[in-house]
């Protein structure tokens, strides 16, 4: 190697709060005429690396090298002018216009101050033509589907030819024939000198396309080199981290017919869910798996009511057929759920941890509010799932990440819900408020509260839950006991790579 | 290098932030006192002749009366705009009724019916029907004034009965304290119990907070910002009934600036507009201040004009450094 890197990231490390870093002291370099595979689960730092090279984030300490000069990228624009593009995954296109408006942009050709429109077009199709995209440069951005959108995102980068191309899973939302356009794509670009970063869940992809490959797990750099020196089970245990002492669960629990206590039957959903059958028991820990996109998370929101009556099938709760058509319905009927985006959907940031979890039992608290058993129940609360705060009436955006998250279970035993459904409930939170989050999960489930717990993370599924179903395009793929996968075996299923594709 | 900001001392750490907030207001209410009483020479804050200071406290019933109703829909996150407009409507029910020989109490429950009824109609547009908050209830300040205007025909109604004025020129008790004063204290301490100490008011606080998530809570977050224009309908009714009982008349002019100097008593007593914080009492802290900038420029012989450029900046700089005060968080 005795090329330079274009780019050289040196000891980057962000912090985010008190919580444990997103990155912490993570070096890479990245060459010219490269693609570049950066590998990691769910959390373990990819896309905030991406993010700080992309000016979205500073880094809190560290440095970055351009062409061997140390340099600061205060935003997006600053990358961008710096050579720097990126295919964000949530598509930023003026839906409103024309393709040819949206990758041309502010080179849309024009003459005395007026575009030129049939100039334009004909340049875009040229252009697009070019990349093997087959479009009708004329239509507007709305009508096009999610995966062509993608691909007037991807055009609309390297329009602006930039020197580095990062790109955040950009296949998928892409069908296999568009798939093949964007590899193409990609090689071309290589072939042009160009640095392309690449962040995938999928492995055949990074096998295929990579030219060097960089780990990340819980913000750590594990590995960076050559794609020749890795293969899957490389790249997998280094992802996942085997090392760590997450204990397999090898006990089967035994439940009859009584002790179900909610059923699905036939579940589906427009496009996401295409019958979903399941059982879930008492004191069980059901967990449902699958990639992003799978129909995993949506599931979860269409059970607790979310998506309103826009499902089909049954629903069934103890036995009774149940529609729940709004959260506050679904809870009525004995259910809870912990959001994904804990941020963003579960703590209320202007209340108190106390304040916090009585949330959901304002109406028990009675009209004027009865604040010490308000404060009884909390403290309750906080004692059983060893919430880690000074004081109740501390707000809750001093706690740390995994206590933010037991204060969100808190609210749900103060309501005495017996069936949680969790959406990755441990979704960027450090490795030992995890494993108290599990031993929660184990107490409450000996005490008869049964969990739906949506997750991708694979050691926690194995060792957290009694019960794994895999789900891949909504359906069902395969379900057992933890005893009954390894790490590998249950990656595949999820993955939906080399194994066997079903139609 | 980022400049750094200057730290708050250790003590003042330990003072919690809703009580260091109100300090703040009491020094500015000081700081006003003391400029106006040497600009005006005594005349602003006599304690021996309290004439001048019953005269702030009776200024500051309409809107005060008024923002205790908006401060709940801006703690959910919206905004009522149409309140100007609704307290003309209320005030000119009120007189026409009155003048068509119907008993006065019943004009006046007529009346606060009707300025609940608005503001019921704008919860209904923005949980029902989604509209934005603050076109939607800016569109219903025009509809309001417009009804105002062509019920009277733009005329003022005067020569309304009597034993009505009782709720706005009456003293308590053969003291100085003027009712309508009383009255605004009694909204002030309803409006605080109800959202200090009810689940109502908590859930107010946590639809500002996040919607969604108190939605995910199981709170029912529509009734919640439904029922709080409800009650700013209701409490501008109050004040327009107020207003018309002290004037012993109805104008279409009884309410011009009120959804200005509404807004900016909630905003500078504290009420942040992205929802989710405030307090009544810093409402009602507000509302004394802004009677006390409009009263005191007045006594100085500011121009009219000049006050509104006045007013303009202090709301202005307030609402600056609310959003500053977010933007280091």
């Amino acid at each position: 190697m005795e090329k330079e890197p274009k780019i050289s990231m040196r000891n980057i490390s962000k912090r985010f709060g008190s919580a444990s870093p997103a990155l912490d002291h993570v070096s890479v370099d990245i060459y010219s005429g490269e693609i570049h595979s950066f590998a990691g689960v769910n959390g373990a730092g990819k896309s905030t690396l991406m993010k700080i090279l992309q000016g979205v984030y500073q880094p809190t300490e560290g440095t970055i090298l351009i062409d061997g000069k140390e340099t600061v990228i205060r935003d997006p624009r600053e990358a961008n002018s710096k050579g720097i593009a990126m295919v964000y995954q949530e598509l930023n296109l003026f839906v409103e216009r024309s393709v040819a408006e949206n990758v041309l942009m502010d080179e849309f050709p024009s003459k005395h101050g007026f575009l030129q429109w049939k100039k334009g077009y004909a340049e875009c199709r040229r252009f697009l033509e070019g990349l093997g995209i087959c479009l009708d440069v004329r239509a507007k951005v709305k009508t096009l589907s999610l995966a062509q959108k993608q691909l007037v995102e991807i055009a609309k980068c390297v329009k602006r030819s930039p020197q580095v191309l990062v790109f955040d899973e950009p296949s998928s939302s892409l069908s296999q024939e568009e798939e093949k356009i964007l590899y193409r794509i990609l090689r071309e670009l290589r072939r042009k000198d160009m640095a392309i970063l690449f962040i995938t869940h999928k492995m055949d992809e990074i096998l295929d396309m990579a030219d060097r490959i960089t780990v990340l797990r819980d913000g750590r750099l594990i590995s960076s080199g050559p794609a020749s020196e890795y293969d899957m089970d490389r790249i997998t245990g280094q992802m996942l981290g085997k090392s760590i002492s997450f204990e397999k669960n090898e006990q089967v629990k035994q439940f009859s017919e009584e002790d179900v206590v909610l059923e699905a039957k036939n579940i589906m959903l427009p496009k996401i869910l295409d019958g979903i059958s399941f059982r879930l028991h008492r004191g069980e820990v059901l967990a449902i798996t699958g990639l992003v996109g799978s129909g995993k998370s949506e599931l979860a929101r269409m059970l607790y009511g979310i998506y309103g009556n826009r499902y089909q099938g049954e629903i069934y709760v103890n036995g009774k057929r149940i529609s729940p058509s709004a959260p506050g319905k679904a809870i009525k009927c004995g259910l809870a759920y912990l959001p994904i985006n804990r941020k963003e959907e579960g703590i209320l940031h202007n209340f108190s941890v106390k304040k916090n979890i009585s949330a959901a039992i304002l109406n028990e608290l009675g009209f004027i509010l009865d604040r010490k058993k308000e404060t009884a129940v909390a403290g309750h609360c906080r004692d059983v799932y060893g919430i880690k705060t000074g004081s109740l009436d501390d707000m809750i955006g001093s706690l740390s990440g995994g206590n933010q998250q037991k204060v969100i279970l808190a609210r749900w035993l103060a309501k005495e819900q017996s069936i949680l459904i969790l959406d990755e409930p441990t979704r960027g939170i450090d490795v030992g408020a995890k494993q108290e989050i599990y031993s929660n999960l184990k107490k409450m489930a000996g005490e008869g509260m049964s969990f739906l717990m949506i997750s991708s993370e694979i050691e926690e599924i194995l060792s957290a839950a009694d019960r794994i179903i895999v789900i891949r395009n909504g359906r069902i793929i395969t379900e057992g006991y933890p005893k009954d996968f390894d790490h590998d075996t249950l990656l595949q299923y999820i993955m939906a790579g080399t194994t066997t594709q079903s139609a | 290098m980022k400049k750094e900001l200057i730290k708050p001392k250790e003590w003042m750490k330990r003072i919690p932030a809703s009580v260091s907030e109100k300090m703040g207001l009491l020094v500015i209410m000081v700081v006003i006192i003391v400029f106006f009483s040497i600009t005006t020479k005594g005349l602003f804050f006599n304690l021996t002749k309290m004439t001048n200071i019953i005269n702030i406290l009776q200024a500051s019933v309409l809107t005060g009366t008024v923002a205790v109703g908006v401060t709940f829909v801006i703690i959910t996150g919206g905004i009522d705009l149409s309140v100007a407009g609704n307290c003309v409507l209320c005030a000119v029910t009120s007189a026409l009724l009155m003048e068509r020989g119907i008993p006065w109490q019943v004009a006046m429950l007529i009346s606060i019916g009707v300025g609940t009824f608005v503001g019921l109609l704008n919860g209904i547009a923005v949980t029902k029907l989604h509209m934005v908050p603050f076109v939607t209830t800016l569109a219903m300040q025009n509809i309001a004034e417009g009804v105002a205007k062509t019920i009277t025909n733009s005329r003022t109604i005067t020569g309304l009965p009597k034993e009505m004025t009782i709720f706005g020129q009456g003293k308590l008790f053969g003291t100085m304290i003027p009712i309508s004063v009383v009255i605004l204290l009694a909204v002030f301490l309803v409006g605080m119990l109800l959202l200090n100490r009810t689940n109502y008011g908590r859930k107010i606080y946590a639809v500002g907070g996040n919607t969604y998530a108190a939605w995910l809570a199981g709170i029912n977050t529509n009734a919640v910002i439904l029922l709080a224009y409800i009650i700013t309908g209701f409490t501008s009714a109050i004040g327009a009934n107020i207003v018309v009982s002290r004037l012993q008349s109805a104008s279409l002019s009884i309410a011009s600036d009120l959804s200005m100097d509404v807004v900016a008593a909630c905003v500078v007593g504290g009420t942040s507009l992205m929802g989710g914080r405030g307090t009544i009492t810093g409402t009602l802290m507000g509302a004394l201040i802004i009677s006390m900038i409009n009263n005191g420029l007045n006594l100085m012989g500011v121009q009219a004009s000049v006050q509104l450029i006045a007013k303009g900046v202090i709301i202005f700089v307030v609402i600056a450094y609310d959003s500053l005060r977010k933007r280091d968080r």
